[in-house]
């Protein structure tokens, strides 16, 4: 399977197809079981690394998108995107103001005047983009060159506050370029938001 | 409900881990209350029917030098109606200098009819080989276990009373004497020093013979003449009683029957009467548990409070754990009711664990602190003490436990019930969000939004936060309070001593030696004593003194052992003063007098009171109180010429004196030309004591230690099972950290930042409110050891390192925790179970 730079895939599949698991592989926090197969993401063959090199992968190349949200509760809107960045403050990008580029990200998802709010102060569809602001700041420290994935976003939303979140990842994805890739039961959705859709079954692709 | 009670043991056995965690704390907090409880109730009763198997003397009498009797008298004591048991012994207080050691050691002679296996009154127990009359040979004779195992003597073998021209004994046993446990090399001091003082049993002929012998001695080696002594002790045979009454008439009644027998009848001159609740041994074993069980009584109610708050801190979070269940199973039907049995059910399942468990270290820890208390102080093997069963222990343990598992049950279930039961279906995390109560960091600008996190995150959930606080704290404290007093113990004998490291206070005993003559010397005849030992080169100052008993009357009666000394000019003694009326002491006024803070609380005496003092020769001296001293002795001091007036019939007599020596001569060989010099019944060394003093604290209070080291177990446990689950609450928050890149480096250092800051709150609360605590401790031992409260570096040490490596070794096992979990399930649960 391919993806490509500035795509907006969706993987659809019944439970227990593999899509999950798929993303969590592409992502960096599961290791394969087998020594098969390649997983090449912007150059780097990420099957085989340890769990230093996996960490600095997610740090540089993945932002990560739950179903919960995965907020800290005890941090407000700003601090949560914040945390997300500052990790990758260096010599070099340390005239990148950390405060400054989570707020423009909390303004791009529409959260400007929810700075201070707290995780239980906010809606689920006003914490998941958060939550998307959290990974798209990383963006000003590592470029363009990496993956939004989400795994199931939606699935802990209604139907109208989804199809928002969609929208907006998908309008970001058109101005900022970013890769997406995005794992759904729900084709509507799919449709909605996906440049390119594969289908797994049984952890094969099914198109 | 059938589904509850099986849900009701799965949930427990699933905790895992943790449920063994809760089941020990739990049964160490409750076994540990009930120890102490165990301990303060069985001493007393154990101590009494120790006493009473020796058929303990209700009274004892010590007849005057010159009024001592003999076996017809003795017999005759039949006739006084009132006396139940009675015996006659002999004693004599030498000295010894054993083979291959320095220095001279203390001896009390006694002799026995050898015709009776052992004495009616006050009976001993014999520890090894056989008893004195049951040797053919007349020289036998037993000694004291103590004395025989620390100076590593042996059966068999020949030991020569040096001080009583080298009698020749031969001993062919070892004994224990209630009588004498507690023996004191020097009673004046208010420790006892174990080893350095000897109980000798033999028969009272053989002793009678080597006194005369002594005085036959003393007439070739001195100028003085003993002829009137030696024609005396030939006709005489006692000169103490130990006499029991009959149970239907009270002690004071027989004693003063008795007491006018023997002064009427007998025409002879008492020279001390103590009743058996007043003789050293009874009142200062009595004394000591009563101080101890004040003392336990703190110890036990903190640990009962560290139990409390540690338990419902784990059921707390065992609660909130559940809840989402919880909330679940009342969504499905089950009732508020049904949820609190469900709750009841997991309480009584660990009750019935626990409880048990706790009340068995209860027993089994009680046993053994109260054995150790008491057989250091009898000189006993340990476990010589039988094991008494009190129901109320079990009573205690069985009400107080259930207490404390309801309580902490109760409370978290209570408030679990009262929440709507959405809220516990789709609750995210426990933090609750109020804009009124909003905790803020004010003003601290922080360089990393990470750093804010583990400082938020160390202080979160306050009421959960401050038990767990609160209940290490409270450890903690046992164990700086109980080492403090330690330190304090030693601290004090090195303020006495003066140890070299002590610096900026002269010692109180500044002396060397303290030499004790036998008979009184005569200081106005030629080349008297006094004067050959002060000629003796490397002495540089000596201050003779007078000393004697006699006593208090008034609202309480009491013996004072004083001395009359004048110290001036001299500086073998500084006192460490409670009060006192003037600041230049010495000389003492004729009517003046300086007591004890001991002998104040017993006297119920302050400064400027008077106190009537009675002698032997039955003179009622009033004197002033001007000064209150806080020394470990418990020694009365009067001025030299009054002290001459009560005690002897001359101005020129003294009974003792104390020496400073230049301090590069020879010690020993100074002692040995004292020796030589005849008519020594024992020199004391300062430094001697120092050394067996710190020796005593050191074995006696090693209950202290079985405190600190139960109470470091408890408080392990505690900061361990803290350090975990703290870190454990937030899995999924560490998850989310991983997954945005966080790496191992820095999530430890988030842990161990976290745990640290949790940890360094009761340490420093330990560290402020040790000392306060310490004299609070301390003033209950005020009556009977006065303490200059110190806390040294053992104290400060307990308190830091082991909660730091506790914390660091808790830190290690949550991280391990943190990235055992596959990261992606880590993530998804938003809350840990």
């Amino acid at each position: 399977m391919d993806i490509y730079k500035g795509d907006r895939l969706a993987i659809l599949g019944p439970s227990g197809s593999g899509k999950t698991t798929l993303l969590n592989l592409l992502g960096g926090i599961t290791n394969p079981d087998k020594n098969e197969g390649i997983l090449n993401v912007f150059g780097e063959e990420i099957q085989n690394y340890k769990l230093k090199m996996l960490t600095d992968y997610r740090k540089t190349r993945i932002g990560f998108i739950f179903q919960f949200f995965n907020l800290f509760p005890t941090l407000n809107a700003l601090e949560n995107v914040i945390i997300g960045c500052e990790l990758l403050r260096n010599k070099e990008n340390k005239n990148l103001n950390t405060n400054t580029i989570a707020e423009t990200y909390l303004n791009k998802v529409g959260l400007g005047e929810r700075l201070f709010h707290y995780p239980s102060q906010l809606s689920g569809g006003e914490q998941q983009r958060v939550a998307i602001a959290r990974a798209l700041a990383k963006i000003p420290f590592i470029g363009k060159d990496f993956l939004l994935l989400l795994d199931e976003p939606t699935g802990n939303l209604d139907t109208d506050t989804g199809k928002k979140i969609i929208t907006l990842v998908k309008e970001l994805n058109e101005r900022e370029g970013i890769t997406c890739v995005l794992v759904t039961h729900d084709k509507i959705l799919a449709d909605l938001f996906s440049t390119r859709t594969v289908h797994l079954k049984n952890g094969e692709i099914n198109n | 409900m059938n589904f509850l009670f099986k849900k009701a043991i799965r949930d427990f056995r699933k905790l895992g881990w943790r449920k063994y965690l809760i089941l020990s704390v739990i049964a160490l907090c409750i076994g540990g209350s009930l120890a102490i409880n165990y301990t303060i109730s069985s001493s007393m009763p154990m101590m009494n029917s120790y006493f009473n198997s020796a058929n303990h003397a209700d009274y004892i009498y010590q007849l005057d030098d010159n009024s001592w009797i003999n076996s017809t008298q003795l017999n005759n004591l039949n006739k006084v109606q009132e006396i139940k048991d009675f015996t006659g012994r002999l004693f004599w207080p030498t000295s010894i200098k054993l083979e291959g050691q320095n220095d001279w050691k203390y001896v009390l002679l006694i002799g026995l009819n050898a015709t009776y296996d052992y004495p009616e009154v006050y009976r001993y127990f014999m520890k090894s080989g056989i008893n004195f009359n049951q040797d053919s040979n007349n020289l036998s004779a037993i000694v004291d276990d103590t004395f025989f195992s620390k100076n590593k003597l042996s059966l068999d073998s020949t030991i020569n009373i040096t001080g009583l021209n080298n009698a020749s004994l031969r001993l062919t046993g070892t004994f224990n004497a209630p009588e004498f446990i507690m023996a004191v090399s020097n009673p004046e001091f208010i420790l006892p020093i174990e080893g350095s003082m000897a109980i000798i049993y033999l028969s009272q002929e053989t002793l009678k013979n080597y006194i005369i012998d002594h005085y036959k001695n003393l007439n070739f080696t001195t100028p003085y003449n003993f002829d009137a002594q030696i024609q005396y002790f030939k006709k005489v045979e006692y000169n103490n009683l130990a006499v029991t009454f009959r149970e239907d008439i009270s002690i004071n009644e027989g004693n003063i029957a008795l007491t006018n027998y023997i002064e009427n009848n007998l025409s002879l001159t008492l020279k001390e009467v103590n009743n058996f609740y007043e003789i050293y041994p009874y009142s200062y074993m009595k004394a000591d548990l009563e101080e101890s069980s004040e003392f336990m009584w703190i110890i036990q109610i903190f640990i009962a409070l560290t139990g409390i708050f540690i338990i419902y801190v784990v059921f707390n979070r065992y609660t909130f754990s559940q809840s989402q269940q919880t909330g679940f199973i009342e969504a499905m039907g089950y009732s508020k009711k049904d949820i609190h049995k469900y709750y009841l059910l997991v309480m009584i399942l660990i009750y019935i664990i626990s409880i048990p468990l706790g009340i068995i270290i209860g027993y089994s820890i009680g046993y053994l602190i109260v054995n150790i208390l008491l057989t250091e102080m009898a000189n006993l093997e340990l476990f010589e003490f039988p094991f008494l069963f009190l129901p109320q222990v079990l009573l205690i343990g069985l009400i107080t436990g259930g207490f404390m598992i309801f309580f902490s049950i109760y409370l978290p279930v209570r408030k679990l019930c009262k929440k709507d039961i959405a809220k516990l279906v789709y609750q995210k995390t426990e933090i609750k969000y109020k804009r009124r109560f909003k905790f803020r960091i004010p003003k601290l600008n922080f360089r990393k939004i990470s750093t804010k996190l583990t400082l938020k995150n160390s202080l979160r959930n306050k009421k959960r936060l401050t038990f767990s606080l609160l209940s290490i704290t409270f450890s903690l404290l046992i164990i700086s309070s109980t080492q403090s007093m330690l330190d304090s113990m030693f601290y004090n004998i090195d303020l006495t001593f003066n140890n070299p490291n002590i610096t900026g206070n002269p010692p109180v005993e500044n002396w060397n030696l303290n030499v004790q003559f036998q008979n009184s010397v005569n200081i106005s005849e030629p080349n008297s004593l006094e004067e050959q030992i002060k000629n003796i080169t490397g002495i540089e100052e000596s201050t003779p003194y007078v000393k004697g008993i006699a006593n208090s009357i008034g609202k309480v009666n009491q013996s004072l052992l004083m001395i009359g000394i004048d110290l001036n000019s001299s500086t073998v003694h500084n006192f460490r003063w409670k009060d006192k009326i003037r600041e230049q002491m010495f000389p003492l006024a004729n009517n003046e007098i300086i007591i004890s803070s001991v002998q104040a609380i017993e006297l119920k005496k302050n400064i400027g009171n008077n106190i009537t003092i009675i002698n032997q020769t039955k003179d009622i001296i009033i004197l002033t109180i001007v000064g209150i001293h806080r020394d470990l002795t418990t020694i009365a001091y009067i001025s030299d010429q009054l002290g001459k007036s009560i005690f002897h019939s001359s101005n020129n007599v003294i009974d003792g004196i104390f020496i400073i020596l230049d301090p590069s001569v020879d010690k020993i060989e100074i002692k040995n030309q004292i020796y030589n010099l005849g008519n020594i019944e024992v020199i004391f060394d300062s430094e001697e004591m120092a050394k067996a003093l710190n020796d005593f604290i050191s074995n006696f209070f090693v209950i202290f230690y079985v405190l600190i080291y139960y109470t470091l177990v408890v408080a392990l446990i505690i900061i361990l099972y803290n350090s975990i689950m703290n870190i454990y609450d937030k899995n999924y928050e560490y998850g989310i950290l991983r997954s945005l890149g966080y790496s191992k480096k820095k999530i430890g250092k988030m842990i161990i930042t976290e745990n640290m800051i949790q940890g360094i709150i009761p340490i420093i609360l330990t560290l402020i409110f040790t000392y306060p605590l310490a004299v609070e401790m301390a003033a209950i031992y005020e009556a009977n050891f006065p303490l200059d409260v110190f806390i040294g570096i053992p104290t400060i040490l307990y308190t830091v390192i082991p909660p730091i490596i506790l914390y660091i070794i808790g830190s290690f096992i949550a991280f391990r925790v943190v990235y055992k979990k596959n990261l992606y399930e880590q993530v998804q649960t938003n809350y840990v179970s």
